[in-house]
C-alpha cells in the first residue's frame, strides 16, 4: 500500500506541470511578431502598401489582432503617422495594408515598423504587444536619375476642392530655385535640405490639360501637371423611349464635365433581366429589346469616375414609351374647293393610332391653328416572325412525352393579336400521320405524346389575317445520350459565362436550356437560342438568386433540327455558407467511439458546391484533441476539436480515442466556399463505462442461461433427484469407485446385491430400556432412551447360519461421514474380533478413505470372495426417516446422522468399532463371533 | 513510313536550317542601284523649295497654337520651358553641297516627321477637344512625309543615294504630361527655327 501511495503521488506530482503548461498555452499566447515585412511604393496612386506575415503555430483558426503601424519621415525618430490596424488573421496569412501620403514619397525616405497584439475575446487577459518589428525603409528617390531637379507629384489626379502638396527635390544645394503655378510664384516650406513642399489647399479646376506647376533653376526647368476634375455629377433627366419596340434609347443630362481626360463612364443597368451594358456616350445609352416579351424595364444609370460614383433609377413600361417615328408619304388627294384628303404612311408598331391635325396658312406662316384629334386602328396583318419554340421531352415507359413551350411575339412582330398557336406534328416515319393541334392564345406550352419513331413539329402562332413562319424542332423516338459528365462553373455578376466545344461541323445553332427557379416545381423552363457561330454566350436572368444551384444544358441543334446533348454545367450566381446542417445519425456508440451517419444529406441541393464536412466535438473536461482533429475556437469563445472531411461523399465518421464515461457534444457541418453550417445545434453523448458491453454481452446471458437451467431443473427435478441423489443410491456411481478404479485394483469390485440373495427378512424390535453406546458422545445413556428403532435385517432364508467364517460387512460411508462430523453415530456393526475394530480412523473421510484402501488390500488379500460371509446392514437405517412405521418415541431427540451409509465392502475387523463397556447394539443386529453372515 | 516522315523531315529541316532563312529578304539591297516606285516629277527641287516655304509659314502659327493649348506658365516662360535645345537633333549646314544638305535635310525631316508623330498622339490624349492644334499638327505631319518622299526621289535620281542613315527624338510615351507638353513645345520651337533655316537653304 505505502508504495502504491508513493507511485501515485508522483504520478500526479508529473502531470501537475503538463497541466500547469496546457492551461498557459490556452490563456496566455505569446506576442506574435509581424515577419517578413515587406515595403512598396506605388507612385501613381502615392501609396505605401504594407505586405507581411503572422506565424502562429498554436492557432489553427481565425483570430483578431490589432497591428499598430508607425511611420516615420527622413528619418526613424520623426514619426509622422501611428496608426492600429485591427483585422482577423488566418495561419501564415499574408496581410496587407496601404497607407496614403499628402506628401509624394519620392520627396522623402520613408521608415516603417509595427507591433502586434492578440485582440480577440477568447484570449483572457492581458494582452501584451509584441516587439517593434526592424525598421524598413521605403526609399522613392533610389529610382532617380542624374537630374539636378524633380518635382512630385506626376499626374496627380485630383477632386476640385481638396487639397494637395507638390515637392520638389534640387540635386544641386547651392541653385536657387523659385517655383509657379500656373505663372504664379509660389513659397513653400523646407522639409530637408534639398526638399521644398508646396501645399495647395482647395484646388480648382483651371483648364482640362491640367493645372501646370514648375520650377526652375540654373538648369532645365521640370515641372507637373495636377490633372484636377470637378465633382462628378448625378445624371439628370434620365427618361427612355422607343420608336420601334426594338431598339430602347435612354437619355439623361450628365451635368457638367469634369474636365478629366479620363471621362467619366455611364452604365446602363436593368434589374428584371440581370442585364448591363456600357454606354458608348456620355448623354445616350441604346438598348436592344429582346424577343422574350419583356414589358417592364427598372434601369439604373451608374455613372463613375475615379473618385466618384453616381446613379440613378427608373421603372420603364416600353408600352408606355412609344415615340413614334414621323409619318411619311403624306399626298393631300382630292382637294377641292373646302375638302382636302391627305394620306400618310406609318411605321407599323401597333395597330391604334391617334392622328392631330393643326393647320397653318403656308404663304406667310404666323401661326398653327388649334389641333384636332381623332383616333384609328391599322389593319392587321400576319405575324411576320416564327416563335421562338423549345421543348422538353420525358420517357414514360418508353414513349416520348413532349412539352413544347414558345415565347410570345413581341407587339413588333405579331402585327395585331395572337388568337391562337397551330402545332403540326409529323411522323417521319409515317408520312401520312399528322396530327394537328391548336393551342388558344395566351397559352405558351403544350405536351403531346409521341410513339417510338420520330417526328417533326411545326409551331405558327396566328392573328385574324393568318398564321407566322413556322418555328420546327424534330424529336427523335429514343432518348438521345445523357451520359454528359456535368461540369462546374462560377457566376459572375454578369451572370453565368460558359463555352462549349462543337461535336458537329453541320450544326444550325445552339440551345441553352436551364430552369429559373429550380427550387420551385414545376421547373420555369427557359432557353436561349444562339446562332451556328456561337461557342459562348453568358446567360443571364433577374431570376438568378445567390445561393441557388442552376444547371445548364447545351444543346446541338442539326440540320435536321434535331437536339443533341452537347455539356451539362452547373453553377452558383454566388456560393452561400449552407444554411442547414444534416442530420446525423450516431450509432456504435461504445466507451471509446461512436459512428456519426448523415447519408440523407443531399450535396446538391445546397447553396453551394459541398467541399466537404467539419464534425466538431466539444468535450466537458477541455481535453487535449485526438489525432486529425485541430484545436477551435467557436463562436461562444468555447474550445472545441475540429475534424476536416474533404470529400462531400464521405457521409460517416467514426469518432475515435474517446474516454469511458465522459459527456461530448458533436456537431457535423457542411462546408463551402463561401463558409461553413450554422454551429449552434451541438448533440450530447456520454460514453458508456467500459465494461457496461461486459455486462450486456456476457453476464446477461449468463443470467438468463442459469434462470433456464432453474426452470430445467424445476421441471425435471424428479428425473434429477434419481440421477443425482436418489433414494437408494447405485453405488456404481459412487465416487469411491472411480477412486478404487483410479488405484487399478482389480480385484476391489463393488459386490452386486444380487450376490446376496436374501432368503429372509427378520424385524428386530430392540426391547425397550436397551441401551444404546455411542462412541465419543457426550450424552448420556439416558437420553437415548425409550428411542425404539425398528431395523429390517436380511437374513439368509432357510439356514441361519451355515458356519463361522470370515464376514463383510458393506455400509454406506457418506452417511458415516455425517455421523463423523457430528461426533456421533447410531451404531457400528460390532465384529468379536474387538483389536480389529478401529473407531478412530473412521471419523473423517479421508481416514476412513486411507483407512479403507490399507484394509481392503490387507483383509481382501486374505479372504477370498467367495468364502466372504456378509454381514448386510439395512441402508434404511434411519431411526428417524427410514423406519416410518415405526414413529420415534423421542421426537425431541437428535436425528443423529443419517443412517444410510454406502455400501461397501469391508473387513470385519475394521467394521467393528472399538467396543467400550457402555456400548449398546441396540442400533445393529449384531451377529456373534463365530456366527457368518451369508 | 509515319515514323520516318515524324523523325527524318524534322531532322533534316533542322540540319539545313541557317540563319535568316525565315526572315524576310530585305526590299532594297544596300549595294542594289537606286530605284523608285514612281518617277520622280521633273520639279522636283521646287517642289522641295515649296514644301519648305509651306512648312515655315506655319511653323509659327503652330509653335503659338501649341504652347497657348498647354496653359500657364508655358506661353509666358517660352524661353525656359520651349527653348529650342533639342538633344540629338540633326545637324544642318547651310553651306554643304547640294547632296550634303539633301542627306541632313532627309535626316531632319525624318527626325522632325516622327516627333510630330509623337507629339500629335500625345495631344490627342492630353488636349482631346484641341481640334485645331490637332489639325495643324497633321497637316504639318502630312507634308513632312511628302517633303521626305520628294527629298528621297531626289537623292536616289540625282545621287543615287537609296540609304540614308537616321535618327530619331526621344520617345515620349512613358514620361509624365508635363514632360511631354515641355518636350513638344521644345521640339516645335526647334522646328520653327531649323525650318526657318532650311527653307533658307533651298
Amino acid at each position: 500500500m505505502a508504495l502504491f501511495a508513493v507511485l501515485q503521488t508522483t504520478f500526479l506530482l508529473a502531470l501537475l506541470p503538463l497541466r500547469t503548461y496546457q492551461s498557459e498555452v490556452l490563456s496566455e499566447p505569446l506576442p506574435l511578431t509581424p515577419e517578413s515585412l515587406n515595403v512598396s511604393i506605388n507612385s501613381t496612386k502615392q501609396c505605401m502598401h504594407l505586405q507581411w506575415t503572422v506565424h502562429n503555430p498554436d492557432y489553427h483558426q481565425e483570430f483578431k489582432m490589432v497591428f499598430q503601424i508607425q511611420i516615420s519621415r527622413f528619418k526613424a525618430s520623426n514619426v509622422i503617422w501611428l496608426e492600429n490596424y485591427s483585422t482577423t488573421v488566418k495561419r501564415n496569412q499574408v496581410l496587407h495594408w496601404s497607407w496614403e501620403s499628402e506628401l509624394p514619397l519620392e520627396c522623402a525616405i520613408h521608415f516603417v515598423r509595427m507591433r502586434t497584439m492578440v485582440d480577440d475575446a477568447r484570449i483572457p487577459a492581458p494582452r501584451l504587444w509584441s516587439n517593434w518589428s526592424s525598421w524598413e525603409k521605403a526609399d522613392a528617390q533610389n529610382s532617380l536619375g542624374d537630374h539636378p531637379l524633380y518635382v512630385f507629384p506626376k499626374d496627380k489626379l485630383v477632386e476640385e476642392g481638396s487639397n494637395v502638396t507638390v515637392c520638389y527635390i534640387s540635386m544641386n544645394h547651392q541653385d536657387n530655385i523659385s517655383c509657379y503655378l500656373e505663372d504664379v510664384l509660389i513659397y513653400g516650406r523646407q522639409l530637408d535640405q534639398n526638399v521644398w513642399a508646396f501645399e495647395f489647399k482647395n484646388v480648382s479646376f483651371i483648364r482640362k490639360t491640367g493645372t501646370n506647376f514648375y520650377c526652375k533653376g540654373q538648369g532645365d526647368p521640370e515641372g507637373v501637371v495636377l490633372l484636377v476634375s470637378k465633382v462628378l455629377e448625378e445624371p439628370k433627366n434620365f427618361s427612355c423611349e422607343t420608336q420601334d419596340l426594338k431598339t430602347l434609347t435612354c437619355t439623361w443630362d450628365p451635368g457638367n464635365d469634369t474636365g478629366l481626360i479620363q471621362l467619366p463612364s455611364y452604365t446602363l443597368f436593368e434589374s428584371f433581366s440581370g442585364k448591363k451594358t456600357l454606354c458608348k456616350h456620355r448623354n445616350r445609352c441604346d438598348w436592344q429589346v429582346t424577343q422574350d416579351s419583356q414589358e417592364m424595364y427598372n434601369f439604373t444609370l451608374v455613372a463613375e469616375n475615379y473618385f466618384r460614383k453616381r446613379s440613378v433609377s427608373i421603372l420603364f413600361n416600353l408600352i408606355h414609351g412609344v415615340h413614334p417615328m414621323a409619318p411619311y408619304s403624306l399626298f393631300p388627294k382630292s382637294v377641292s374647293a373646302t375638302n382636302a384628303t391627305v394620306t400618310w404612311k406609318v411605321y407599323s408598331i401597333g395597330s391604334k393610332y391617334m392622328a392631330r391635325v393643326r393647320c397653318a396658312y403656308a404663304d406667310h406662316f404666323w401661326k398653327w391653328s388649334e389641333l384636332i384629334s381623332q383616333n384609328f386602328t391599322t389593319a392587321e396583318a400576319a405575324p411576320s416572325e416564327a416563335p421562338d419554340v423549345w421543348r422538353d421531352v420525358t420517357f414514360v415507359s418508353g414513349h416520348p412525352t413532349v412539352t413544347l413551350f414558345w415565347k410570345p411575339l413581341s407587339k413588333v412582330h405579331a402585327n395585331g393579336k395572337i388568337l391562337f398557336y397551330n402545332v403540326v406534328v409529323e411522323n417521319l416515319d409515317e408520312p401520312s400521320s399528322l396530327k394537328v393541334l391548336s393551342v388558344p392564345a395566351p397559352a405558351n406550352s403544350t405536351k403531346v405524346t409521341l410513339n417510338q419513331s420520330s417526328y417533326q413539329i411545326c409551331v405558327t402562332a396566328h392573328n385574324s389575317v393568318g398564321p407566322s413562319p413556322a418555328s420546327t424542332v424534330a424529336i427523335s423516338g429514343h432518348p438521345g445520350n445523357e451520359n454528359v459528365e456535368e461540369g462546374r462553373m462560377n457566376g459572375t455578376e454578369d451572370g453565368f459565362p460558359m463555352s462549349w466545344k462543337p461535336q458537329s461541323r453541320n450544326a444550325t445553332g445552339y440551345v441553352v436550356e436551364w430552369c429559373d427557379s429550380p427550387q420551385h416545381l414545376p421547373c420555369v423552363l427557359r432557353w436561349k437560342n444562339l446562332g451556328p457561330t456561337n461557342t459562348d454566350t453568358v446567360i443571364s436572368s433577374g431570376a438568378f438568386r445567390p445561393g441557388v444551384r442552376y444547371n445548364f444544358r447545351i444543346y446541338e441543334i442539326s440540320t435536321k433540327r434535331m437536339a443533341h446533348l452537347l455539356e451539362k454545367k452547373a453553377g452558383y450566381l454566388k456560393e452561400l455558407a449552407p444554411s442547414y446542417n444534416p442530420k446525423v445519425n450516431m450509432s456504435n456508440l461504445t466507451s471509446h467511439s461512436f459512428t456519426l451517419s448523415w447519408k440523407d444529406y443531399p450535396t446538391e441541393s445546397q447553396t453551394g458546391f459541398i467541399q466537404g464536412y467539419y464534425v466538431y466535438l466539444k468535450s466537458k473536461t477541455g481535453e487535449k484533441c485526438h489525432r486529425g482533429f485541430e484545436k477551435t475556437f467557436l463562436t461562444d469563445n468555447s474550445v472545441c476539436c475540429k475534424y476536416t472531411i474533404d470529400n462531400p461523399d464521405q457521409k460517416t465518421f467514426v469518432v475515435k480515442d474517446l474516454q469511458p464515461e465522459s459527456a461530448y457534444e458533436f456537431l457535423v457541418t457542411p462546408y463551402t466556399s463561401a463558409g461553413e453550417g450554422p454551429l449552434d445545434d451541438f448533440r450530447k453523448v456520454t460514453t458508456p463505462d467500459e465494461y457496461s458491453h461486459i455486462l450486456i454481452h456476457i453476464i446477461l446471458p449468463m443470467v438468463f442461461f442459469v434462470f433456464v437451467i432453474m426452470i430445467i431443473c424445476y421441471l425435471k427435478s424428479q428425473w434429477l433427484k434419481d440421477k443425482c441423489y436418489p433414494d437408494i443410491p447405485d453405488p456404481y456411481k459412487s465416487s469411491v469407485l472411480s477412486l478404487i478404479k483410479f488405484k487399478e485394483n482389480p480385484h476391489i469390485t463393488i459386490m452386486n446385491v444380487n450376490d446376496c440373495v436374501p432368503d429372509a427378512i427378520e424385524v428386530v424390535n430392540k426391547p425397550e430400556g436397551s441401551k444404546m453406546q455411542f462412541v465419543g458422545t457426550r450424552k448420556s445413556p439416558t437420553e437415548t432412551k425409550g428411542t425404539k428403532p425398528a431395523y429390517l435385517d436380511l437374513l439368509p432364508t432357510e439356514k441361519n447360519y451355515s458356519g463361522p467364517g470370515p464376514c463383510i460387512c458393506f455400509e454406506n460411508f457418506t452417511y458415516n461421514q455425517a455421523a463423523s462430523d457430528l461426533g456421533y453415530c447410531g451404531h457400528f456393526p460390532v465384529t468379536p474380533q474387538a483389536p480389529h475394530c478401529q473407531l478412530g480412523p473412521l471419523t473423517s473421510p479421508e481416514n476412513l478413505l486411507k483407512t479403507l484402501e490399507q484394509s481392503y488390500m490387507n483383509s481382501l488379500g486374505e479372504i477370498p470372495a467367495g468364502e466372504a460371509n456378509l454381514n448386510y446392514v439395512s441402508q434404511l437405517a434411519s431411526p428417524m426417516s427410514g423406519d416410518r412405521e415405526s414413529p420415534p418415541t423421542n421426537p425431541p431427540e437428535p436425528a443423529l446422522c443419517s443412517e444410510y451409509k454406502m455400501q461397501m465392502a469391508i473387513p470385519l475387523g475394521l467394521a467393528s468399532p472399538a467396543r467400550s463397556e457402555n456400548s449398546s447394539l441396540s442400533s445393529t443386529a449384531l451377529l456373534d463371533p463365530r456366527e457368518h453372515c451369508h | 513510313m509515319k515514323v520516318l516522315a515524324a523523325g527524318v523531315v524534322p531532322l533534316l529541316l533542322v540540319l539545313h536550317w541557317k540563319h535568316g532563312a525565315g526572315s524576310p529578304l530585305p526590299i532594297t539591297p544596300v549595294n542594289a542601284t537606286c530605284a523608285t516606285r514612281h518617277p520622280c516629277p521633273s520639279n522636283l527641287m521646287n517642289q522641295i523649295r515649296n514644301q519648305l516655304g509651306q512648312l515655315n509659314s506655319s511653323a509659327n502659327s503652330l509653335f503659338i497654337l501649341y504652347y497657348t493649348a498647354q496653359g500657364e506658365p508655358f506661353p509666358n516662360n517660352l524661353d525656359k520651358l520651349c527653348s529650342p535645345n533639342v538633344t540629338d537633333f540633326p545637324p544642318f549646314h547651310a553651306n554643304g553641297t547640294e547632296k550634303a544638305r539633301l542627306v541632313e535635310l532627309y535626316r531632319i525631316i525624318a527626325y522632325l516627321g516622327a516627333s510630330l508623330g509623337n507629339i500629335t498622339r500625345d495631344q490627342k490624349v492630353l488636349n482631346p477637344y484641341a481640334h485645331g492644334l490637332h489639325s495643324k499638327l497633321s497637316t504639318t505631319a502630312d507634308v513632312l512625309r511628302g517633303l521626305l518622299s520628294n527629298v528621297l526621289c531626289r537623292l536616289c535620281s540625282k545621287y543615287h543615294v537609296s540609304h540614308v542613315d537616321v535618327t530619331y527624338g526621344p520617345d515620349t510615351s512613358g514620361k509624365d504630361v508635363f514632360q511631354k507638353k515641355k518636350l513638344g513645345c521644345q521640339l516645335l520651337g526647334k522646328y520653327k527655327q531649323v525650318i526657318a533655316v532650311l527653307a533658307q537653304a533651298f
